[in-house]
């Protein structure tokens, strides 16, 4: 089923990029390719990425603190 | 026999296999950090618990602790436990984990970690104590071991021009797994809370499935680089530094040269340092500026060093890369002997800024510390059994965990106990901690390549 989504996605960004292709817009065509071909890459570090902003988000509240009451 | 085979080829445990993840031609290898990076800001969460520590004393009594409850004292038991089983499972873990390959040791790490809060749970719900010391203590210490030594060896493969940096950027996870792992853990236990709960088994459940989740994420996204397998552009330099060898140390070996020994002494006095003035922060830094810090900007300030020793993991190591492992490794000692030695002056100024910056300082190479010496071992018994020899060298992890915090508090009680003020009673302990890194530094100064005779000759003895 996994396997299945991921050739899905692939194909919708091909698809996309077709679209862009069919109206001459070379940058966007470019750009899609880019994100088909680093798909994985993109969305492994955004699973990584998303609880480490939030912990970083909650430590400098924390820290904050310390220099809003103390300094 | 052959539908047995097929049976075996085609059950679930083969797809952990080491030949089942060599990567194919094209592989982008910067898949490798977040999959190490899954593993380790799970475990990190160790680092964390002990925001479980009050809840767990008022189980029975729920709003304050009961006669039944559990004492802080044999809570406190769980992390120690915890640490020393990583020591124990990093040290004897290695060597299978080499043979095994990452992610088969990644899923046990996972079974293991997350089998821990499963068991710590029921522990929860029956009143035990001992399920907790076996749950969270002991199988998930297995578990934090495995995975704590999983990727290293793994990274260094797929990073040889810049294996500092890449085993860098995985510990700087374990660093950060306390970031995340402390404030879910709170969030969790006000959301499972009630009347008649304080929501900590839930919230051990809840946090099991998520970093098992999260972990068989990391397991699933490794692979290990073809034999001979280098970057693209990349030539090994035709003249190695000094301390750099291309040559293999096998891990039993290892263990019977000095500088396994220099190592490990280098390790255990910078952890031990940094460790011990860790756990005291928060205490540390409102009795030495007693009226000026509360416990709020206190609990602030344990949030920044957090940060500080996960952002020192990546910095200091991805130095390390240009710099130099040993040059770095000095300039943890010499620097870190003049900032604690300097700590002592902050307070004779009350400058608590001073006192705030020389503190991230110290632990950004604290954590710095942890994360360059892969690549010391690596640039030292080179790369064939590098997670194994890393897994053994962290026993001095184990030493330290238990040398630092008894260092600080016992002296700090002792100058209490003879009447020294309590905003003075650390100066002694930072003069200690000086001292031991000026051993630390020793240690290193006395590194020198392995001798050939120790070196790996395939086919032939070890």
């Amino acid at each position: 089923m996994f396997y299945k989504c991921w050739i899905d996605i692939k194909n919708i960004l091909s698809l996309l990029a077709s679209f862009f292709a069919l109206h001459r817009q070379e940058k966007h065509v470019r750009q899609i390719f880019f994100i088909k071909d680093n798909v994985k890459l993109i969305l492994l570090w955004g699973f990584v990425g998303i609880p480490i902003v939030w912990g970083f988000l909650q430590t400098f509240q924390k820290v904050l603190g310390l220099f809003e009451h103390e300094m | 026999m052959a539908p047995i085979k097929n049976m075996k080829r085609n059950s679930f445990f083969h797809i952990l296999d080491k030949e089942r993840i060599i990567a194919k031609p094209g592989f982008n290898r910067w898949l490798i950090p977040p999959a190490a990076l899954c593993i380790h800001l799970a475990i990190g969460q160790v680092y964390a618990f002990s925001v479980f520590n009050l809840p767990l004393t008022r189980i029975i009594g729920i709003h304050a602790s009961a006669h039944e409850d559990w004492k802080l004292t044999s809570v406190g038991w769980i992390f120690s436990i915890a640490i020393v089983f990583l020591g124990i499972s990093a040290a004897f873990g290695g060597r299978w984990l080499e043979d095994a390959g990452p992610r088969k040791a990644m899923f046990f790490s996972a079974v293991c970690f997350s089998g821990g809060f499963f068991i710590s749970a029921i522990g929860v719900w029956v009143h035990s104590i001992i399920l907790l010391y076996l749950g969270y203590g002991v199988i998930g210490g297995i578990g934090l071991g495995l995975g704590y030594i999983s990727p290293v060896s793994t990274l260094i493969k797929w990073f040889p021009d810049r294996p500092g940096m890449a085993t860098g950027m995985a510990i700087m996870g374990f660093g950060g797994g306390a970031m995340v792992g402390s404030p879910l853990a709170v969030l969790l236990m006000k959301y499972f809370s009630s009347e008649t709960s304080t929501g900590v088994e839930m919230t051990f459940l809840a946090m099991g499935a998520m970093y098992f989740c999260f972990m068989l994420a990391g397991a699933f996204n490794v692979r290990i680089p073809p034999e001979g397998w280098m970057p693209a552009g990349y030539t090994p330099p035709s003249k190695q530094k000094k301390l750099v060898t291309d040559k293999d140390v096998h891990a039993d070996q290892a263990i019977k040269t000095p500088q396994f020994y220099l190592l490990w002494g280098g390790l255990c006095f910078n952890v031990t340092a940094g460790i011990g003035v860790l756990g005291q922060a928060s205490v540390m830094c409102q009795e030495m500026f007693h009226g000026n810090i509360t416990p709020l900007a206190a609990s602030g300030f344990v949030g920044l060093l957090s940060a500080a020793n996960m952002l020192g993991r990546f910095f200091w190591s991805s130095a390390s890369d240009y710099l130099g492992r040993k040059a770095i490794y000095s300039i943890y000692f010499i620097l870190g002997i003049l900032l604690y030695s300097f700590i002592s002056f902050t307070g004779w100024i009350y400058s608590v800024v001073l006192f705030v910056v020389s503190y991230t300082i110290i632990m950004s190479m604290y954590g710095g510390g942890f994360a360059t010496i892969p690549a010391y071992l690596k640039d030292i018994f080179g790369v064939m059994h590098v997670g194994a020899i890393h897994g053994r060298l962290l026993t001095a992890w184990s030493v330290a965990g238990i040398l630092g915090p008894v260092l600080v508090n016992y002296i700090r009680q002792y100058q209490i106990d003879h009447g020294v003020p309590k905003a003075s009673a650390y100066t002694i302990t930072m003069f200690i901690m000086a001292g031991l890194l000026l051993c630390g530094l020793v240690c290193n100064l006395c590194i020198k390549p392995v001798h050939k005779k120790h070196h790996y000759m395939p086919g032939g003895k070890k």
